[in-house]
Protein backbone atom coordinates (compact mmCIF):
# COMPACT_ATOMS: atom_id res chain seq x y z
CA UNK A 1 0.00 0.00 0.00
CA UNK A 2 2.85 2.40 0.78
CA UNK A 3 4.32 1.86 -2.67
CA UNK A 4 0.95 2.19 -4.38
CA UNK A 5 0.33 5.38 -2.42
CA UNK A 6 3.59 6.92 -3.62
CA UNK A 7 2.99 5.83 -7.22
CA UNK A 8 -0.55 7.22 -7.22
CA UNK A 9 0.67 10.46 -5.71
CA UNK A 10 3.27 10.86 -8.44
CA UNK A 11 0.74 10.06 -11.17
CA UNK A 12 -1.73 12.65 -9.85
CA UNK A 13 1.11 15.16 -9.63
CA UNK A 14 1.89 14.61 -13.33
CA UNK A 15 -1.79 15.07 -14.16
CA UNK A 16 -1.56 18.38 -12.29
CA UNK A 17 -3.73 17.69 -9.25
CA UNK A 18 -2.92 18.99 -5.78
CA UNK A 19 -1.43 16.23 -3.58
CA UNK A 20 -3.80 17.18 -0.73
CA UNK A 21 -6.69 15.66 -2.67
CA UNK A 22 -5.45 12.15 -2.05
CA UNK A 23 -4.64 10.85 1.38
CA UNK A 24 -3.92 7.51 2.95
CA UNK A 25 -4.31 7.23 6.70
CA UNK A 26 -4.76 4.63 9.39
CA UNK A 27 -7.21 4.16 12.23
CA UNK A 28 -7.83 0.86 13.93
CA UNK A 29 -11.28 -0.50 14.72
CA UNK A 30 -10.93 0.76 18.30
CA UNK A 31 -10.01 4.32 17.33
CA UNK A 32 -13.33 5.92 16.47
CA UNK A 33 -12.29 9.41 17.72
CA UNK A 34 -9.13 9.27 15.59
CA UNK A 35 -11.20 8.20 12.61
CA UNK A 36 -13.59 11.12 13.09
CA UNK A 37 -10.62 13.46 13.30
CA UNK A 38 -9.08 12.10 10.08
CA UNK A 39 -12.32 12.38 8.11
CA UNK A 40 -13.08 15.87 9.47
CA UNK A 41 -9.59 17.20 8.70
CA UNK A 42 -9.60 15.74 5.21
CA UNK A 43 -13.05 17.14 4.42
CA UNK A 44 -12.02 20.58 5.69
CA UNK A 45 -8.91 20.44 3.51
CA UNK A 46 -10.93 19.60 0.40
CA UNK A 47 -13.45 22.33 1.21
CA UNK A 48 -10.62 24.83 1.28
CA UNK A 49 -9.31 23.61 -2.08
CA UNK A 50 -12.71 23.85 -3.72
CA UNK A 51 -14.04 21.71 -6.56
CA UNK A 52 -11.65 19.55 -8.56
CA UNK A 53 -9.62 21.73 -10.90
CA UNK A 54 -10.24 25.03 -9.12
CA UNK A 55 -7.14 25.14 -6.91
CA UNK A 56 -5.18 23.58 -9.78
CA UNK A 57 -6.25 26.19 -12.30
CA UNK A 58 -7.35 23.51 -14.76
CA UNK A 59 -10.57 23.77 -16.73
CA UNK A 60 -12.97 20.82 -16.83
CA UNK A 61 -12.04 19.83 -20.40
CA UNK A 62 -8.30 19.63 -19.72
CA UNK A 63 -8.94 17.80 -16.47
CA UNK A 64 -11.19 15.16 -18.04
CA UNK A 65 -8.77 14.63 -20.86
CA UNK A 66 -5.68 14.31 -18.67
CA UNK A 67 -7.42 11.96 -16.24
CA UNK A 68 -8.50 9.79 -19.14
CA UNK A 69 -4.87 9.49 -20.22
CA UNK A 70 -3.87 8.74 -16.60
CA UNK A 71 -6.42 5.96 -16.38
CA UNK A 72 -5.02 4.43 -19.58
CA UNK A 73 -1.55 4.58 -18.02
CA UNK A 74 -2.74 2.86 -14.85
CA UNK A 75 -3.95 -0.04 -16.99
CA UNK A 76 -0.63 -0.48 -18.83
CA UNK A 77 0.96 -3.86 -18.38
CA UNK A 78 4.39 -2.24 -18.42
CA UNK A 79 3.52 -0.27 -15.28
CA UNK A 80 1.99 -3.35 -13.67
CA UNK A 81 5.08 -5.41 -14.32
CA UNK A 82 7.34 -2.69 -12.92
CA UNK A 83 5.18 -2.44 -9.78
CA UNK A 84 5.35 -6.17 -9.33
CA UNK A 85 9.11 -6.37 -9.58
CA UNK A 86 9.50 -3.36 -7.29
CA UNK A 87 7.26 -5.01 -4.69
CA UNK A 88 9.37 -8.15 -4.89
CA UNK A 89 12.53 -6.13 -4.46
CA UNK A 90 11.10 -4.42 -1.35
CA UNK A 91 10.04 -7.71 0.14
CA UNK A 92 13.54 -9.07 -0.27
CA UNK A 93 15.34 -6.01 1.14
CA UNK A 94 12.75 -5.27 3.82
CA UNK A 95 13.40 -1.53 3.93
CA UNK A 96 9.99 0.15 3.85
CA UNK A 97 11.10 3.58 5.08
CA UNK A 98 9.36 6.50 3.33
CA UNK A 99 12.69 7.80 2.01
CA UNK A 100 13.57 4.49 0.43
CA UNK A 101 10.11 4.07 -1.10
CA UNK A 102 10.15 7.55 -2.57
CA UNK A 103 13.67 7.05 -3.89
CA UNK A 104 12.99 3.70 -5.57
CA UNK A 105 9.65 4.87 -7.00
CA UNK A 106 11.38 7.95 -8.39
CA UNK A 107 14.03 5.79 -10.04
CA UNK A 108 11.90 2.92 -11.29
CA UNK A 109 8.30 4.02 -11.73
CA UNK A 110 8.27 7.76 -12.41
CA UNK A 111 10.09 7.49 -15.77
CA UNK A 112 7.50 4.94 -16.91
CA UNK A 113 4.64 7.11 -15.68
CA UNK A 114 6.02 10.15 -17.47
CA UNK A 115 6.67 8.38 -20.74
CA UNK A 116 3.36 6.53 -20.87
CA UNK A 117 1.27 9.48 -19.71
CA UNK A 118 2.72 12.01 -22.09
CA UNK A 119 2.74 9.54 -24.97
CA UNK A 120 -0.93 8.84 -24.34
CA UNK A 121 -1.69 12.56 -24.23
CA UNK A 122 0.31 13.36 -27.37
CA UNK A 123 -1.44 10.56 -29.28
CA UNK A 124 -4.78 11.94 -28.20
CA UNK A 125 -3.80 15.46 -29.30
CA UNK A 126 -2.48 14.27 -32.65
CA UNK A 127 -5.67 12.36 -33.35
CA UNK A 128 -7.38 15.74 -33.58
CA UNK A 129 -5.00 17.00 -36.26
CA UNK A 130 -1.67 18.82 -36.65
CA UNK A 131 -0.39 20.59 -33.57
CA UNK A 132 2.62 22.72 -32.61
CA UNK A 133 5.14 21.67 -29.99
CA UNK A 134 4.29 24.72 -27.89
CA UNK A 135 0.65 23.69 -27.84
CA UNK A 136 1.61 20.17 -26.73
CA UNK A 137 3.72 21.56 -23.90
CA UNK A 138 0.88 23.81 -22.81
CA UNK A 139 -1.79 21.13 -22.98
CA UNK A 140 0.16 18.38 -21.24
CA UNK A 141 1.97 20.56 -18.70
CA UNK A 142 5.15 18.58 -19.48
CA UNK A 143 8.66 19.94 -19.82
CA UNK A 144 10.59 19.86 -23.11
CA UNK A 145 12.94 17.22 -21.70
CA UNK A 146 9.97 14.96 -21.06
CA UNK A 147 8.40 15.07 -24.48
CA UNK A 148 11.37 15.31 -26.87
CA UNK A 149 12.37 11.61 -26.51
CA UNK A 150 8.73 10.57 -26.95
CA UNK A 151 8.34 12.64 -30.10
CA UNK A 152 11.61 11.29 -31.49
CA UNK A 153 10.47 7.72 -30.88
CA UNK A 154 7.15 8.44 -32.55
CA UNK A 155 8.93 9.97 -35.54
CA UNK A 156 11.12 6.91 -35.84
CA UNK A 157 8.07 4.67 -35.88
CA UNK A 158 6.66 6.87 -38.62
CA UNK A 159 3.61 7.83 -36.60
CA UNK A 160 4.26 11.52 -36.80
CA UNK A 161 5.92 13.93 -39.19
CA UNK A 162 7.69 17.07 -38.10
CA UNK A 163 7.38 20.18 -40.23
CA UNK A 164 9.28 22.96 -38.55
CA UNK A 165 7.51 23.59 -35.26
CA UNK A 166 4.36 21.73 -36.21
CA UNK A 167 3.67 18.02 -35.89
CA UNK A 168 1.44 16.18 -38.28
CA UNK A 169 -0.09 12.77 -37.66
CA UNK A 170 0.47 10.16 -40.34
CA UNK B 1 -18.88 29.13 0.78
CA UNK B 2 -21.57 26.53 0.32
CA UNK B 3 -19.36 24.05 -1.39
CA UNK B 4 -20.06 20.46 -0.45
CA UNK B 5 -17.16 18.37 -1.67
CA UNK B 6 -17.70 14.86 -2.91
CA UNK B 7 -15.21 12.59 -1.23
CA UNK B 8 -14.76 8.96 -2.10
CA UNK B 9 -13.33 6.84 0.67
CA UNK B 10 -11.92 3.36 0.47
CA UNK B 11 -12.04 1.78 3.90
CA UNK B 12 -10.53 -1.46 5.03
CA UNK B 13 -13.17 -3.84 6.34
CA UNK B 14 -11.17 -4.61 9.47
CA UNK B 15 -9.92 -1.15 10.46
CA UNK B 16 -11.42 2.11 9.27
CA UNK B 17 -14.76 0.59 8.31
CA UNK B 18 -15.14 -0.83 11.80
CA UNK B 19 -13.93 2.48 13.26
CA UNK B 20 -16.61 4.29 11.22
CA UNK B 21 -19.14 1.85 12.56
CA UNK B 22 -18.17 2.38 16.17
CA UNK B 23 -18.01 6.15 15.62
CA UNK B 24 -21.62 5.91 14.53
CA UNK B 25 -22.60 3.78 17.51
CA UNK B 26 -20.87 6.22 19.88
CA UNK B 27 -22.72 9.09 18.13
CA UNK B 28 -19.64 11.04 17.17
CA UNK B 29 -20.34 13.74 14.61
CA UNK B 30 -18.39 13.92 11.36
CA UNK B 31 -18.97 15.53 7.96
CA UNK B 32 -21.44 13.72 5.68
CA UNK B 33 -19.42 14.22 2.49
CA UNK B 34 -18.02 10.72 2.37
CA UNK B 35 -19.09 8.03 -0.02
CA UNK B 36 -17.57 4.87 1.35
CA UNK B 37 -16.40 1.89 -0.61
CA UNK B 38 -15.52 -1.05 1.60
CA UNK B 39 -12.55 -3.15 0.59
CA UNK B 40 -11.38 -6.24 2.39
CA UNK B 41 -7.89 -4.75 2.77
CA UNK B 42 -6.24 -1.54 1.59
CA UNK B 43 -3.81 -3.78 -0.28
CA UNK B 44 -6.65 -4.23 -2.75
CA UNK B 45 -6.39 -0.55 -3.80
CA UNK B 46 -4.93 0.16 -7.19
CA UNK B 47 -3.82 3.48 -8.72
CA UNK B 48 -6.55 2.97 -11.30
CA UNK B 49 -9.26 3.16 -8.59
CA UNK B 50 -8.06 6.57 -7.49
CA UNK B 51 -7.77 7.97 -11.01
CA UNK B 52 -11.22 6.64 -11.90
CA UNK B 53 -12.63 8.22 -8.74
CA UNK B 54 -11.37 11.63 -9.82
CA UNK B 55 -12.63 11.01 -13.33
CA UNK B 56 -16.07 10.22 -11.99
CA UNK B 57 -16.17 13.59 -10.26
CA UNK B 58 -14.73 13.10 -6.77
CA UNK B 59 -13.07 16.19 -5.28
CA UNK B 60 -10.93 14.12 -2.96
CA UNK B 61 -10.06 10.50 -2.29
CA UNK B 62 -9.36 9.13 1.18
CA UNK B 63 -7.94 5.69 1.78
CA UNK B 64 -8.37 4.39 5.32
CA UNK B 65 -6.46 1.39 6.52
Amino acid sequence: MLIIEEVTRRLLELVGLRPERFRVDWASAAEAPLFVQIVTNFTEGIKKLGPLGEAEGLDQGTLKWRLKAASEVAKKSRLRAALGSLAREFKKAGDYSPENISKRVEEKIVPILKKELFEEEIKELLSKGPISIDAILKKTGATTDDIVPILEAMQKKGKVERKGETLEPK
Amino acid sequence: MNFNPKILSFFCHWCCYAAADSAGVARYKYPPNNRVVRVMCTGRIDPLFIVEAFRAGADGVLVGG
